[in-house]
């Protein structure tokens, strides 16, 4: 359009500047412009950290090395998290649990979320029990747990189921209650019973709304695991983190808590890769 | 064709001769007639509902045979005349309308959608009607569309009765197909699997529903080898019009019901669709309702045209115009096309003008 504008008589129209671009309204910023801006914030934490605990002597420190270690000590703590303390070990005892008891959660919430989505009678029956247990305080399940599965692996994938199940279901059922009823009108108009609509249209077109909110779920459990570990475990992250406190070895904790995000990051990546691959017919995703 | 569905809809009346439909079809004389149908819709409508009988013979159209048959049979099947008429043996109407009203809530908050719309649509065998129904927005158009297919909330019917080849809808079904305005293609499926979507819920094997697929695919005007394959969102609002069409008629229903399919789409195509829509269902013997808000593709589709007041929505009129013989873009310009829009103009404001005087 501006080309145009060089051969009459009015001047081109004035570029707009490139901070007035960036920041249009709902605008997705470039691609190198949003890995630059997810890297400066990640930058910023790590710059404020260094210069809070920055100095050889503990004393001149801003803030002590028992109360938070340095960026450079807690990365050197990662070999003898390694080779002393079982990291490895920790963190495939850790995935295995989550993978079991969400895993759990998702094979029985997900399809029975899905029916009390499309046949609502289910949903206000269970409505209840999900309400309730979606706000049971999470400590409380501990104990609980203790008392119905014993204190092995047992009681930390139930533990993981019954917390997350209530969330899984909530989610399936309310993504197949959110397809538009044109949709079944459809189906119905074209002769197809209530069961083939379930299955041909409501679960599938639901789908895709049910992994996203799983994918989030997921991280959720992967939270819950570390309180789980917190008794009577003999590997995992939460473990591992507790020692690490007994031991007042902060720079441990934290360097854990580093290898808890990048897993998670990890996991989501992998989890949207799926995801996009199962659903061609989302665009969006 | 006019001979055919010569018979007047519900009951035949005195004021309606029968010979003016088969002359050339003037704005006047349809529209004459229709107030006559309208007022012997209301008086037969009354008569049924007071006698639960036949009504009485001099009421029949004289110089026709049929009219006694179509007379005689709705009534017939409520409450057979002891004579034993041979009225039974005859197809009942495709569609009948008797005194449906549709309110939503109770006391104040009460909605009266339609009140008291009584029509009926004849069967003739090996070739439908185009049925188009005209209104302002909110009139209870849909209302009556969905009443057809059985679709809720509208269906069932607060009060009357909605029967579909004599008998009364009990819900949605094949034999009835719709085609919607928006949201119409399922967004998971290829094109080739929406448009066998029918026929996948009926069982057919999934090489011979692919095939009849791609058969309609291509008579509504796609390219089975570059969109089969695709997904809804890599086409246009008109491809997918037509992915909705074809998967509505490869099931050949008896009825086809359209909600507005072309109200979002652009003008040209909207003409290209209306002209593909006619090809179609002249191959087709399907009676089709076509629900749309401009006046234009009503008297350019339809056969017939049914003008609906706002809320509550009641037919006021009934006008049979010209079928389409040209393409859209043709005929649309043609002076007395333009004759008949126009006249269905003023039609509709001159009754909704004196329906609000009325109603004062």
């Amino acid at each position: 359009m501006n080309d145009g504008a060089a051969e009459g008589p009015t001047a081109p129209l004035p570029k707009e500047s490139f901070t007035k671009r960036l920041f249009r309204l709902r605008e997705e910023p470039p691609y190198w412009a949003r890995i630059l801006l997810g890297v400066s914030s990640v930058g910023l934490v790590l710059l404020v950290w260094g210069v809070l605990t920055a100095g050889e002597i503990p004393e001149y420190r801003t803030i002590g090395p028992l109360t938070l270690p340095s960026p450079g000590e807690t990365i050197s703590s990662l070999p003898g998290l390694f080779s002393e303390r079982g990291l490895i070990a920790s963190i495939s005892a850790s995935l295995t649990r989550v993978f079991l008891g969400f895993g759990l959660a998702c094979l029985l919430g997900i399809p029975f979320g899905m029916l009390a989505g499309a046949w609502r009678p289910f949903n206000a029956f269970v409505t209840p029990l999900v309400i309730f247990g979606r706000n049971i305080p999470i400590a409380a399940l501990i104990p609980l747990t203790l008392v119905w599965f014993g204190i092995d692996e047992t009681q930390k994938i139930m533990f993981l189921f019954i917390a997350t199940v209530p969330f899984v279901f909530s989610s399936a059922a309310s993504a197949v209650g959110a397809i538009h009823q044109r949709y079944v009108e459809t189906a119905q108009t074209l002769g197809a019973s209530s069961w083939q609509i379930f299955r041909k249209v409501l679960a599938p077109l639901a789908l895709p709304q049910i992994f996203t909110d799983n994918r989030q779920l997921f991280g959720l459990a992967f939270g819950y695991i570390m309180l789980a570990e917190l008794v009577n475990a003999k590997r995992g992250l939460g473990f591992l983190i507790q020692m690490s406190q007994k031991r007042s070895q902060p720079e441990d904790i934290l360097m854990i808590l580093v290898i808890i995000g990048l897993m998670a990051w990890l996991i989501d990546k992998t989890l949207a890769w799926f995801q996009r691959g199962l659903f061609p017919y989302r665009r969006d995703l | 064709m006019s001979e055919e569905r010569d018979p007047p809809p519900s009951v035949p009346s005195e004021q309606a001769d029968p010979s003016a439909l088969l002359a050339e079809l003037d704005a006047q004389t349809a529209e004459a007639l229709a107030d006559a149908k309208a007022a012997a819709q209301a008086k037969a409508a009354i008569a049924s509902q007071a006698a639960g009988a036949a009504p009485n013979p001099e009421s029949t159209a004289p110089a026709s045979t049929e009219p006694v048959i179509e007379g005689g049979s709705p009534p017939a099947e409520l409450a057979p005349t002891p004579g034993g008429s041979p009225a039974p043996q005859i197809d009942p109407p495709i569609v009948e309308f008797r005194q449906v009203t549709k309110t939503y809530g109770d006391g104040d908050k009460a909605f009266t959608a339609i009140k008291d719309v009584t029509f009926t649509i004849p069967d003739i065998p090996g070739k439908g009607e185009f049925i188009c129904v005209l209104g302002p927005s909110g009139c209870g158009k849909s209302t009556v569309l969905r009443l057809i297919a059985g679709l809720g909330p509208q269906h069932p019917p607060t009060s009357g009765e909605v029967l579909v080849e004599g008998k009364h809808v009990t819900g949605p079904g094949a034999d009835r197909g719709m085609v919607f305005q928006d949201y119409t293609s399922f967004d998971h499926m290829t094109v080739e699997d929406n448009v066998a979507f029918g026929l996948a819920c009926r069982g057919m094997g999934k090489r011979e529903r692919l095939d009849l697929a791609h058969h309609w695919i291509d008579k509504v005007g796609l390219s089975v080898g570059n969109d089969a394959r695709k997904y809804p969102h890599q086409l246009s609002g008109g491809m997918r019009q037509r992915v909705a069409i074809a998967r509505t008629l490869i099931l050949k229903p008896r009825i086809i019901l359209m909600d507005e399919p072309f109200g979002a789409l652009d003008p040209s195509t909207r003409m290209q669709m209306q002209d593909n829509l006619v090809a179609l269902w002249r191959d087709l013997e399907a009676t089709v309702f076509f629900v749309t808000h401009s006046i234009e593709e009503a008297v350019y589709l339809g056969d017939r045209v049914h003008i609906l007041s706002s809320s509550p929505g009641t037919i006021l009129r009934e006008i049979e115009v010209p079928p389409p013989d040209r393409p859209a873009q043709a005929m649309q310009r043609d002076p007395r096309f333009l004759e008949y829009v126009f006249d269905i103009r003023d039609t509709i404001e001159t009754l909704e003008a004196s329906r609000r005087a009325g109603d004062d």
